[in-house]
């Protein structure tokens, strides 16, 4: 057996450990080898029952109550045929561009005369940085990127196109007009130029009269000449 | 081997190598004479019930009897037989609370016990080593069972450490850690004994 020694730790217990080592010792009773020798040769080796493992009311509830409320949530929250938002019913996502911006950026170019096409293209990166911005109702919606590609051969520049610049004209029968930045911003569109009957009476018409007219008056200046 | 020797001179490990080669019933008894007294003192601190304490050392020295052949020759002697022991009064424990858990009427004895009535103890008869044994042991018992373990093995049975390792099959960092912790609520139940 060891030697009950207090060591610093119990020193704060030394009262209660006194005590504790002062209790009366319970002995067995006198009988006690008797009975166990009986027992012994009577073969009576019955002992006490182990205890059966107990059946907790807290084990068996709590995992249900969980499993139950699971299920009570599924019911509740899960969407109907009436919420159900069709993917082909929804707007598509749209990426808005702070072209309040842009269209500052561009009106100065436009009086530059493009002259400052990379400080613009420096702008234009700064500002895709800030797509966040708000959207004002006279902000324009374009894609980012262009999905097709455009042929150069059959592109034009917007901005040259309107100011009547445009010097690269192909031979088709219309022009695939894009951006003035060397970047295209969208796919572009094709203008076809298709001859109108009406315009070209209505033309035709009129470059006859003002040829009649001009062979009246050179008709009138023959017979004003002779006069004079 | 022994034979030539008194048994009684005998350790109690060459006592049971005795009991288990031999068969000698003699070795057997004085192993038991040797341990009943402190296993019922252990079991009695434990459990706080005389007449349970005495069944349970009882089945302890049967189950000695009947699995003297489990013993290995490597563990002291004394911690196999305060194992069984402390087995045995758990098992004791845990039946008589799930009796508690199912009676109706037992609730009232058992708080009968648990409750300390101080308004009949005058302050000569507080001083009382009797009463105050009595206060100590209703204490324990209301220590938790993890913890009154090792306190009454260590505090009242006077092991070392590394036994009660051994019996409690715990390192012996968790043993300190429990004893503090018993001896810690121990005292704060007692703290108006202490605190005077």
């Amino acid at each position: 057996m060891g030697i009950n020694i207090y060591n610093d730790e119990e020193k704060q217990f030394s009262k209660l450990l006194n005590d504790l080592k002062e209790l009366p010792r319970v002995n067995a009773p006198d009988n006690f080898e008797f009975q166990l020798i009986t027992r012994i040769q009577n073969k009576n080796f019955e002992t006490l029952p182990e205890p059966r493992e107990q059946f907790n009311l807290i084990k068996f509830f709590a995992p249900s109550a969980v499993v139950v409320t699971v299920i009570i949530l599924l019911f509740v929250f899960l969407p109907g045929n009436e919420q159900y938002d069709n993917p082909l019913m929804a707007d598509p996502p749209q990426i808005v561009a702070h072209s309040d911006h842009e269209n500052v950026i561009t009106d100065q170019n436009i009086n530059n005369d493009r002259t400052n096409k990379q400080s613009f293209n420096a702008a234009r990166q700064n500002s895709s940085s800030s797509l966040n911005a708000a959207v004002n109702p006279n902000d324009a919606v374009v894609k980012p990127s262009s999905k097709y590609p455009i042929f150069n051969n059959r592109s034009v520049a917007l901005d040259d196109y309107i100011s009547g610049e445009n010097k690269r004209r192909n031979n088709l029968q219309g022009n695939v007009v894009k951006g003035g930045e060397d970047v295209p911003e969208f796919d572009g569109f094709f203008i076809r130029e298709e001859a109108d009957k009406n315009t070209i009476e209505r033309y035709r018409a009129l470059l006859d009269s003002v040829k009649r007219a001009q062979a009246k008056q050179d008709s009138l200046k023959g017979l004003k000449e002779p006069n004079n | 081997m022994a034979l030539n020797r008194n048994l009684t001179d005998l350790t109690d490990e060459e006592l049971i190598k005795e009991f288990q080669v031999s068969n000698t019933l003699d070795a057997y008894e004085i192993l038991v004479k040797r341990y009943k007294d402190p296993l019922m003192n252990f079991v009695f601190r434990f459990v706080g019930d005389r007449d349970a304490c005495t069944d349970i050392v009882q089945d302890t020295m049967i189950k000695f009897y009947l699995n003297k052949d489990s013993y290995r020759e490597f563990a002291k002697f004394s911690t196999w037989i305060y194992t069984i022991a402390g087995n045995l009064a758990k098992n004791e424990l845990k039946r008589r609370k799930r009796r508690n858990l199912f009676s109706i009427d037992n609730s009232d004895d058992e708080r009968s016990i648990q409750i300390e009535d101080k308004s009949f103890l005058a302050p000569d008869r507080s001083a009382d080593s009797e009463i105050k044994n009595e206060m100590i042991q209703r204490a324990l018992l209301r220590v938790k069972p993890v913890y009154r373990e090792v306190v009454i093995l260590r505090d009242i049975q006077g092991l070392s450490y590394e036994e009660i390792a051994e019996i409690t099959k715990l390192s012996i960092g968790t043993v300190k850690s429990r004893i503090n912790r018993g001896r810690t609520q121990l005292q704060k139940l007692l703290k108006h004994i202490y605190n005077e």
